[in-house]
């Protein structure tokens, strides 16, 4: 993850913006030399996106998604996924109440801002589809009663390499629910000796101290709404999207939903970047965290989604 | 194998017919058992493919290499070392087939088609073979095409437009390179295409060998007149002279093989009048006789080329050099000569010499009409009005004849074909104390209108005699010309329509369909394209090469070469510049992309740095800085000045000339950059 741009222009909001680096600084505590990373959630989460981090296990995952609860002040929970859950366990159930006797719903663990849906890949599709209908509707139809989840409504879920051992990998049309897809990767070399130093010395952070209110969050999403996007930045972002739909290594391309959730990211890249206005940079930073999940190659397991992304960069022109 | 390694469907089907196709034109030098070679193999592979068969192990592919080997040994003996070569070519091809596991060997299966494409150009440098290949090529590029990706093992139709377009690119080049490739002589030479036994004339003639000739329709020469044609009955091609008679078989005499050429031939003959020019493309014989109207001379033939000829004591013309590839000369032949008006008295033994105790009724009949005749002219006279009084007919298929064959022709069958009556005739002369040989050559020929040229095949081989007389030398005297005149004036065929059991016997024939009005329009038609392209492209030789050059360009220099090739291939890949970049034509730039893209032209004239399609331009600003330091500040406010106008959509007349002014200021220079 690159391309974190040095040229920063003036910033247009001095108060959000400073509240976005605290946030970003007390995330990075608790998560050790994860820099771009915690800030590619935040532009997730900051375009209004569910996030999907996908990674081995013991990367630090569910340490990233609870720091960030923490740090927005978002009250989270969280669903441990197994093989024998229910979609009754996640969203809820209608019960019969004795005392009134009549039905009474009880939510379940997807009513709250932040859901660390942990593992999702290990439950069954059944189970998944329940979450991710929630996720696109926002809402829980139960018995014919629809339940509206609290705003800002925010999933963050992990998984685990398709390729490991019991697990139901969630098809293409359920990850294009997600707007990002990201890799944790391993620690650096100074970054993994910082936290084994402090696991010595038993100083290592697991609560992060909070830094914005969910009011702010909501106005910083509502602002990002307003960053501007010339003509000349669609242009880019079409040719790339069409790129996609025409290259020959190209199993299929990015869906219209692919394509606004781009240009979603690249606007909130920018205002965390303190700029009113999207520039290629902008783009050309998320354009492998939300296309790479989306995309497949022709020649099978050959290439993976985000050497296609890397071409697709490579053959279009910027200007 | 796993399937993974299981070559697709598609690319066996395409690997099939390249191969089928490379070798249809090799079909006529192939035995039949080896088309069933191929086909055994080819069905092999589709078992294989299917899961019915297996892959053969060493012992059944050792057995099969063995098998193939004897037979080539078997059927092609006595055949010359490069059919032999082909054979076992066609033969590998063949039996790669049920080896081939993974893609890797498919290409080595198309590069010997390849080859094998290459090959048959050793047999015939016909334009329709020539036109045949560049669809085999196409298909055996298509079969790569194929091969190579899946999309176009799918898609067989856009595969064999990729191939189409590839041979297309390579076309342009093939001509820059056929036009300037220097013409190199062979350091070694391939025994090309020498015509197997039975094809063309011999060194000797009995009873029967030209008739055997007159049934092949294959071409001996063309010929090209520089003026107008001379009569049919005037067109004696004429070849060797046949001296030595043992009493069945006329060869060519031990005179003249003891002197087989002298230089002051000049001072034998006399010519007179204006000769005739002509321009001979000669099919190869792998013999060094030179068919030519007499007195022939080559005119400068040897200028340039490898051909040499000497003429010999009896006024022919030989090659140095065996023909064993297409011949071309141009030559004057002189048709009012008189030669050999003196012979000296070995010259006349030699001429006159006979086998004792052949043919008696022949020699006391001829020493019965000398007897009577007063002068040996008059002796050829009565002779061929005997000929012509008695009952002497003109046949393809005469009786055979017994030890004595000019008493059985004469007194018996009376029925024979130019060489029994040359044979008779010279045998006569002979018995009559006059010097007489036996010449073989052709007569006539088929007059393309096409193009004017004259086509001399096989069929009108012929043979006839010479006689000498003192005061006239060497005269022509064609006996068959007393007997069936019609074969002289109408030719071969013409003399051959109402001998419709010949026909008949040869429905097969290529004689029987030349006399159908249609085809044979259109045989002269394809024959007269064909000879352009012989004389054209095949016949393109260092001398032609050379002429056009100089046409072209006045005067050959390496210099000149150079400026060709060079501005051919600038034409060229102008052309496919144009081409490619006629995408980027008709879209109106923005004027700050306008005056971001003049920037960027600075940068890379000034500085060598070249923006790639995916930079940005604050990435690319970076790399400009890194590089050139001092101007940070001014790349920096272009940068930011563009993202502005460009991305912040503040576009307006004072921020356009701003940046103009920022662009206009920047002047770097490459002396001062960090290298």
């Amino acid at each position: 993850m690159s391309g974190i741009t040095q040229l920063s222009q003036e910033s247009f909001d001095s108060d959000g913006n400073k509240a976005l680096r605290t946030t970003m600084a007390a995330v990075g505590e608790a998560v050790l030399g994860k820099e771009d990373q915690i800030r590619m959630a935040l532009c997730c989460l900051l375009a209004r996106g569910h996030l999907l981090i996908e990674d081995l296990p013991g990367m630090g995952k569910t340490t990233l998604a609870h720091a960030l609860g923490d740090a927005l002040g978002l009250n989270y929970q969280r669903i441990q996924f197994t093989s024998d859950m229910l979609p009754a366990d996640v969203l809820g159930a209608s019960i019969f109440d004795r005392d009134s006797a009549s039905f009474r719903f009880v939510p379940g663990p997807v009513f709250t801002q932040l859901l660390l849906a942990d593992e999702v890949n290990r439950t069954t599709p059944k189970t998944q589809s329940a979450l991710l209908e929630a996720m696109e509707e926002r809402q829980v139809s139960i018995d014919g009663v629809s339940h509206p989840l609290p705003k800002p409504f925010f999933v963050i879920a992990t998984q685990n390499p398709g390729s490991q051992s019991g697990t139901y990998p969630l098809p293409e049309s359920q990850l294009d629910r997600f707007l990002m897809r990201i890799e944790l990767g391993y620690p650096g070399h100074d970054a993994e000796r910082l936290m084994l130093q402090a696991g010595l010395s038993g100083q290592h952070k697991t609560s992060v101290r909070q830094c914005m209110s969910v009011d702010m969050l909501i106005d910083l999403q509502d602002r990002v709404d307003h960053v501007k996007v010339s003509e000349p930045l669609l242009d880019y972002l079409q040719r790339l999207v069409d790129y996609s739909r025409t290259a020959a290594d190209f199993a299929y391309g990015l869906s219209p939903r692919g394509t606004l959730s781009l240009l979603q990211a690249a606007k909130s890249w920018a205002f965390i970047d303190g700029r009113n206005h999207v520039i290629p940079e902008d783009v050309q930073s998320v354009l492998p965290w939300v296309a790479s999940h989306r995309l497949a190659s022709t020649n099978g397991t050959l290439s993976n989604g985000l050497s296609l992304v890397a071409q697709m960069l490579d053959a279009v022109d910027v200007l | 194998m796993s399937a993974a390694e299981q070559i697709p469907r598609n690319s066996i089907i395409w690997l099939l017919s390249a191969q089928l196709a490379v070798i249809i034109p090799l079909m006529g030098l192939m035995s039949w058992w080896m088309i069933a070679f191929w086909l055994l193999c080819a069905v092999w592979r589709v078992a294989m493919f299917r899961g019915e068969a297996s892959f053969p192990g060493k012992i059944v592919r050792g057995t099969l290499v063995a098998l193939g080997g004897l037979g080539v040994a078997i059927s092609f003996s006595g055949l010359g070392s490069l059919e032999i070569a082909v054979a076992l070519l066609i033969l590998a091809f063949s039996l790669k087939l049920i080896e081939v596991r993974t893609r890797r060997d498919m290409y080595l299966v198309f590069c010997l088609a390849l080859f094998i494409v290459a090959a048959a150009f050793l047999f015939s440098q016909s334009i329709f073979l020539a036109i045949y290949q560049v669809f085999s090529v196409v298909l055996i590029i298509t079969a790569m095409v194929a091969t190579q990706h899946s999309l176009y093992n799918r898609e067989p139709a856009l595969a064999m437009r990729m191939a189409g377009k590839l041979v297309a690119q390579a076309v342009p080049v093939m001509i820059l390179f056929f036009l300037v490739f220097p013409r190199i002589e062979p350091i070694w030479s391939v025994p090309t295409n020498v015509p197997s036994a039975g094809i063309g004339m011999s060194d000797n003639i009995e009873p029967g060998d030209i008739a055997k000739l007159n049934q092949s329709d294959e071409l001996a020469f063309r010929v090209e007149f520089d003026g107008p044609m001379p009569l049919r009955e005037d067109m004696y091609w004429r070849g060797m002279t046949l001296s030595n008679f043992d009493g069945r078989k006329w060869s060519v005499g031990s005179y003249l093989t003891r002197n087989p050429g002298s230089e002051n031939l000049a001072a034998k003959y006399e010519l007179y009048g204006e000769p005739l020019r002509y321009k001979m493309t000669i099919e190869p014989t792998g013999k060094n006789w030179l068919f030519m109207l007499p007195i022939a001379i080559p005119i400068d033939s040897t200028q340039g080329s490898t051909m040499a000829f000497v003429q010999t004591e009896d006024f022919a013309l030989r090659s140095v050099m065996a023909l064993d590839r297409p011949v071309g000369i141009e030559v004057e032949s002189y048709v009012n000569y008189s030669v050999g008006l003196n012979i000296t008295e070995a010259q006349r033994v030699e001429y006159t010499k006979l086998p004792a105790g052949f043919n008696p009724r022949a020699l006391s009949f001829a020493a019965d009409l000398r007897e009577r005749t007063a002068s040996p002219q008059e002796y050829v006279d009565q002779l061929s009005k005997y000929m012509l009084e008695q009952d002497f007919y003109y046949t393809l298929e005469p009786p055979a004849l017994g030890r004595d064959t000019v008493d059985d022709f004469i007194f018996g069958t009376r029925r024979g074909y130019c060489e029994h009556y040359a044979n008779a005739f010279a045998f006569l002369l002979r018995a009559a104390n006059i010097p007489a040989r036996v010449v073989v050559g052709y007569q006539g020929g088929e007059i393309n209108p096409h193009n004017m040229t004259l086509n001399v095949r096989q069929l009108d081989a012929h043979a006839w005699i010479e006689y000498w007389r003192a005061g006239s030398g060497w005269l022509r005297l064609d006996p068959t010309y007393i007997v069936a005149p019609d074969r002289i004036h109408l030719g071969f065929d013409g003399s051959l329509e109402r001998d419709s059991e010949f026909a008949n016997n040869k429905l097969l024939s290529p004689l029987f369909y030349k006399n159908m009005g249609l085809i044979k329009a259109l045989r002269l038609r394809l024959d007269a394209i064909n000879y352009t392209w012989q004389k054209k492209v095949v016949g393109f030789g260092a001398d032609e090469q050379r002429d056009v050059l100089n046409d072209l360009l006045g005067g050959v220099t390496s210099l000149k070469l150079g400026i060709l090739v060079a501005g051919i291939l600038l034409i060229v890949l102008g052309i496919l510049a144009l081409w490619i970049l006629r995408g980027a034509r008709g879209i109106n730039f923005s004027p700050e992309k306008m005056l971001y893209l003049k920037f960027c032209k600075k940068v890379s004239a000034r500085l060598g740095l070249f923006r790639t399609k995916s930079e940005t331009p604050q990435a690319f600003a970076e790399r400009i800085i890194e590089k050139y330091p001092q101007s940070a500040e001014q790349i920096r406010a272009i940068t930011t000045q563009y993202n502005e106008i460009a991305y912040a959509d503040e576009r307006s007349a004072a921020n356009l000339d701003q940046l103009k002014a920022y662009i206009a200021g920047f002047q770097p220079s490459l002396a001062r950059a960090k290298l």
